[in-house]
């Protein structure tokens, strides 16, 4: 009793969803759109399947905890890269967001790009909107099963495919297929394949826009990167109201009527569902479709076209629009030296790391012939993906005797390898503390070298007095 | 876009039976703790390597790398959740104390 008067009160604060039930269009920016869900849906489902040096070219190998890009294999060490990369991704966004507002919304972002294509799924096993709909309305017959059904099987095979692909970027996919064809993929593989395909058809194939309207934090925060110069998709209200039906060919501007002639069909198309001639709207995703609709409706009535359009509101109230503003500014700097700082460091950064610890248990020791003894653990770190061999040398600011002589390495690839290193230097000849610095030298390729410096202890006796 | 009837309005929407309050709330629990538990997965074992442990210092199921990264992650979206249900029930006094 209690509860169904509380359940009354929660449907009375929202207002129940909708269905919305997107209406086919055709025209430039489905067509954009067409484009880039193909080619950016072909890179996520083609990529992990490009092999390089015999290996998968695009592997976030997380087992073994080395990410491969091309040429280029990523450590834990270089955390860093990828932070740096994640914060380029962001401010691609505000700069894009600022220049012409939500592009990422519309075209790129995986809830679109996915949406589209289980709507593509959708219209091919139950027809356009207007058969989809009656369908809904219509009771279970074998025809209605018969549809149903085939959508369901298309959408969780599509969606089992992307979970399985989606695995393969973090584990090596042919393997992976194998092991899938034998039915022996590991626990957590079938879980995380299940997981994300799960994830695809519930808001591909169901939540949708409700997504974009609730679920999505940059939806909330993108306004902040709007000024009134930014793109924004709009109804141009002073040319298209009043609105209201006509008949065709005669003069709107006699009958007291502007161009729009109330068809909807912006409505209709909408994948939010929303009516963009109330003006801009947070669930406007900026897909363009409404301009689609309404420029063929322009051409069917003999009107010009950009009744919708994308333009600024500074523009739409007959002021200039500015593009170089100081937000662009400085969004668009602060990427140029992102990006440099990123390209530089990873030109710049070589496959093999050197790390010198002195050992902790004795500052030095004196030995019987009267040098001075000092310990050092040294790592080697080889980030290439060959195994290597490396000479490590030492020098100071007088001669140094290193144990063992030669100090030479063999490295694995990925392995660090860990070395004790002794270095001796003649007592009188040595101040308190001083720097002396290891250089490891790969012995195949003598530019594969890295140094670093260390402290080196004496006794405290200066100059033999 | 071939005949006239067509440029007539259509009935726009089916209504369709909306989810809950209480179901919205969970599912901004859930998702906003999914959210955090991605980016605390990523750094911690960026940091930390699970197969640093010594294997006699394990827990049993520290089995593979595999395993305790799906297990760090759903611990950090339990945790995550934890804070974010919270957060929600606290704001939720602060706005009746406004309505009063």
């Amino acid at each position: 009793m209690n509860e169904r008067a509380t359940a009354a009160t929660a449907e009375s604060l929202y207002l129940p969803r909708q269905k919305v039930y997107p209406r086919e269009v055709s025209g430039r920016f489905a067509t954009l759109r067409a484009v880039a869900a193909w080619v950016l849906l072909g890179l996520f489902y083609l990529v992990p399947w490009l092999q390089w040096n015999g290996r998968q070219a695009v592997l976030f190998d997380l087992p073994a905890r080395k990410f491969y890009v091309f040429g280029l294999v990523l450590w834990p060490q270089d955390f860093i890269f990828l932070t740096a990369l994640l914060t380029i991704a962001a401010l691609s966004l505000f700069f894009f967001t600022a220049l012409a507002g939500r592009l990422w919304c519309g075209y790129a972002c995986p809830q679109t790009v996915w949406t589209e294509v289980f709507l593509w799924l959708e219209r091919f096993a139950e027809g356009d909107r207007n058969e989809r709909m009656k369908l809904d309305r219509s009771p279970w017959t074998a025809h209605k099963i018969a549809r149903k059904s085939l959508k369901q099987a298309l959408w969780i095979a599509f969606a089992l495919w992307t979970g399985f692909t989606f695995v393969g970027y973090f584990s090596p996919l042919s393997e992976l297929l194998h092991r899938a064809l034998d039915f022996s993929l590991g626990p957590w593989e079938t879980f995380w394949t299940f997981f994300y395909g799960f994830a695809t058809y519930g808001n591909a194939g169901y939540l949708r826009e409700q997504v974009c309207k609730y679920m999505c934090p940059y939806a909330r925060f993108q306004s902040a990167m709007f000024d009134r110069d930014t793109l924004i998709i709009t109804y141009d209200a002073r040319r298209g109201e009043p609105r209201g039906a006509r008949r065709r060919g005669i003069d709107p501007r006699r009958e007291g009527l502007g161009d729009c002639i109330d068809c909807t069909w912006c409505v209709q198309v909408c994948p939010t569902g929303i009516d963009i001639r109330k003006g801009l709207q947070i669930e406007c995703i900026a897909c363009a479709a409404c301009i689609d609709a309404c420029d063929a409706v322009m051409d069917r009535m003999g009107y010009p076209r950009g009744l919708i359009r994308y333009t600024t509101q500074n523009s739409l109230d007959g002021r200039p629009t500015r593009i170089l503003r100081p937000r662009v500014l400085v969004y668009g700097t602060l990427l140029v030296v992102l990006i440099t700082a990123v390209v530089a460091g990873l030109a710049m950064r070589t496959p093999l790391a050197l790390d010198v610890i002195r050992d902790r248990n004795a500052l030095y020791r004196v030995l019987d012939d009267g040098r001075v003894e000092n310990v050092y653990n040294v790592k080697i770190l080889n980030k290439t993906e060959r195994p290597q061999t490396y000479v490590i040398s030492v020098s100071g600011s007088v001669p140094l005797e290193l144990d063992p002589e030669p100090a030479r390495f063999s490295v694995a690839s990925g392995e660090v390898f860990p070395a004790v290193l002794r270095v001796r230097a003649p007592r009188w000849e040595m101040p308190p503390v001083s720097d002396i610095r290891f250089e490891a030298v790969s012995v195949d390729d003598p530019s594969l070298r890295a140094s670093v410096t260390a402290r080196f202890i004496a006794p405290n006796e200066g100059g033999g007095s | 876009m071939n005949d006239e009837e067509e440029l007539r309005p259509l009935q726009l929407r089916e209504p369709r039976p909306a989810l809950g309050e209480r179901a919205r709330l969970v599912g901004i629990v859930a998702w906003s703790s999914f959210l955090a538990a991605s980016v605390g997965t990523t750094v911690c074992f960026g940091l930390v390597d699970p197969a640093a442990v010594q294997p006699e210092e394990a827990p049993s199921w520290w089995t593979s790398r595999l395993a305790v990264y799906s297990l760090g992650f759903f611990f950090f979206w339990a945790i995550g959740a934890l804070a974010a249900a919270l957060a929600l029930l606290l704001a939720g006094a602060v706005r009746m104390q406004g309505q009063r």
